[in-house]
């Protein structure tokens, strides 16, 4: 009994004594709920960007604020949610968990697991929307990404760091070249990260088993909103991949994020708008959906050294309808980024994959990071290529042309044959250069049109199986130096003249 | 109807003034009724709500504690809300 009482007593000693431990917290009420944007009472001194929490235990987030009310972005089930409900602000802004354990896994915006697994936890929460780095942080982009795909590798080179649209019409391959590109960086010490916005489900399954049986899901991460999930998800998906890929440009590693694609985050921050009243500007876009594109694209940078010296390359999508370049979004995106990869139906049905359009596609700043090796071979094609375009339309009128337009015009038809390249089957650099050097010393001539593929495989076999030593020298040198060019041509010699017309 | 603007600028401010005064005043929700002397006690450990006007409203789902509102600012220490907060500890822990 002695033992209850004095711990009675020590109850009532400590109850008298105790400094009420409170916390202040900032409520308000839901007044109206449209799809997926709650507009709230109250909430007076909650900040723009921070996390409310519904009674219901669902979250959102403060992307509008008027005179007496706040509207909030649900992010999750809204159909749970009642009118008149309590809501808390929490006191941060939108942030996701991040870590090393990310690579390999499917994530949703919230960065929670998509595909079954633990759950992930968090060494850092990274804040989803942050202001680029600015000018004093940044390094001119120099070092190459390769994507393994010749045309993108000779002609619009892509840098670390750089941002490269991919724009085209409805199934022209825009998904593959940056799966491609995600596919080529094994080894490469490239961390990538394939963000899906408003795609369909079962592309995202596909995409994932696809980089699984590729072995690229060993360096990968795949940051999902699905066609289904609201549009607000829709909305963060995009600023959700550039956090993560942040965490790992601060620990100084080279990271390619794609976002497939930009159209429909567009569209679904057009949706968010429209039911926050916001007013409407051309083509029903809201007056900031440039901003929304602009500070997205401009966080993918590459650091000086001495701010830990990573980089993020951006490789947006654009979807066009009918190829209409000069729709509002793609314009947009194509002055934002640093050149585009323009893709087209009618060179797809053509046969001719990837379908890129040459005369359009450019890339602004990858130049200055092509490995020597592969300036002194693409030179040459882009004028062999361009000269074959203008004349190919000019000889459709002539019947007799002289020697030089006939070769010009052999040339041109050859390299364009030489162009495509199949889907998943990504070059090394040294196999890129070796093809492209053939085409440039003039062994295509003699190949007949209908066999440069043929020669081309060929050539890239006996390469894999007897020419690794001139690869290797190739990558390592970084130029085509005379003595390699020496290795290489009776090499391709050899194969060559199993192609040559009889 | 047109109003004259001298007039609706006089209404204009004894509405702020009136929301203003509504958003000053301090809720105080608990399980019964609380005498005078209670509310007085328990004004006296928030110094910052020492001066307002005080309503007392009964709200029986808090089981237990009282809740203070003022404004869109709220202090929440009713059983309601520790049991809430220990499910989601509870939750979140494992």
């Amino acid at each position: 009994m002695k033992a209850i009482d004095q711990y009675l007593e020590q109850i009532e000693r400590e109850i008298k004594n105790s400094k009420l431990d409170y916390k202040t917290d900032e409520v308000g009420t839901v007044q109206e709920l449209r799809d997926g944007v709650a507009l709230i009472a109250g909430l007076d001194k909650a900040g723009f960007g921070e996390v409310v929490e519904f009674a219901s235990g669902v979250k959102g987030y403060i992307i509008d604020m008027l005179e007496d009310s706040v509207g909030v972005i649900v992010l999750g089930d809204y159909l749970k949610i009642k009118s008149g409900e309590q809501v808390k602000a929490l006191n941060y802004t939108l942030s996701v968990p991040v870590s090393e354990k990310l690579m390999g896994r499917t994530v949703d915006p919230m960065g929670m697991p998509l595909d079954g697994g633990d759950p992930l936890p968090a060494d850092v929460w990274n804040p989803v929307e942050k202001v680029a780095p600015s000018v004093v942080y940044r390094k001119p982009v120099n070092v190459p990404m390769q994507t393994g795909i010749k045309s993108i590798d000779a002609l619009f080179p892509i840098g670390r760091g750089q941002r490269e649209l991919i724009i085209g019409d409805r199934g022209t391959g825009k998904s593959t070249i940056a799966l491609d590109t995600i596919i080529n960086q094994k080894g490469q010490d490239v961390i990538c990260i394939y963000c899906g916005i408003g795609q369909k489900n079962s592309k995202i399954a596909l995409v994932s088993e696809l980089l699984k049986k590729q072995g690229a899901m060993d360096y990968s991460i795949i940051v999902s909103a699905s066609s289904s999930d609201p549009a607000s998800l829709q909305y963060l998906a995009p600023y959700t991949a550039c956090a993560i890929a942040e965490f790992f440009m601060a620990k100084g590693k080279d990271v390619l994020v794609v976002y497939d694609d930009l159209s429909k985050h567009a569209w679904a921050y057009r949706q968010v708008s429209l039911i926050l009243r916001r007013p409407a500007g051309r083509e029903a876009y809201p007056g900031d959906i440039f901003y929304l594109h602009s500070r997205l694209l401009e966080r993918a940078c590459r650091l000086e050294d001495s701010s830990g010296g990573g980089s993020i390359t951006a490789l947006p999508v654009i979807e066009t309808l009918e190829g209409d370049v000069s729709a509002y979004i793609p314009t947009n995106v194509i002055s934002i980024t640093d050149g585009q990869i323009f893709l087209e139906t009618d060179l797809f049905n053509a046969g001719i994959r990837p379908a890129i359009n040459i005369g359009i596609s450019v890339s602004r700043v990858g130049g200055n990071a092509q490995t020597k090796a592969m300036k002194q071979v693409a030179g040459r094609l882009k004028l062999d290529l361009a000269q074959y375009r203008e004349m190919a339309a000019f000889s459709q009128f002539e019947s007799d042309l002289d020697e030089e337009t006939k070769k010009l015009l052999n040339r041109g038809a050859k390299v364009t044959q030489l162009m495509k390249q199949d889907k998943n089957k990504p070059y090394r650099l040294g196999e890129e250069i070796i093809v492209l050097w053939a085409a440039n010393k003039g062994y295509l001539d003699l190949v007949p049109a209908t066999k440069v593929t043929d020669f081309e495989n060929e050539l890239v076999k006996a390469v894999r199986l007897q020419g690794e030593k001139i690869v290797l020298a190739i990558e390592k040198e970084k130029v085509v130096t005379p003595h390699i060019e020496e290795l290489l041509a009776p090499f391709v010699k050899q194969v060559a003249d199993g192609f040559i017309e009889q | 109807m047109r109003l004259d603007p001298h007039v609706k600028e006089r209404l204009k401010k004894t509405f702020t003034e009136e929301l203003i005064a509504q958003k000053e005043i301090v809720t105080l929700y608990s399980t019964y009724s609380l005498s005078e002397s209670e509310i007085k006690s328990i004004c006296a450990r928030f110094p910052q709500y020492a001066t307002s006007k005080v309503e007392n409203k009964v709200d029986s789902t808090l089981l237990g504690g009282v809740v203070i509102k003022c404004g869109s600012q709220i202090i929440d220490l009713s059983i309601r809300n520790a049991l809430h907060l220990l499910k989601k500890q509870l939750y979140e822990s494992n």
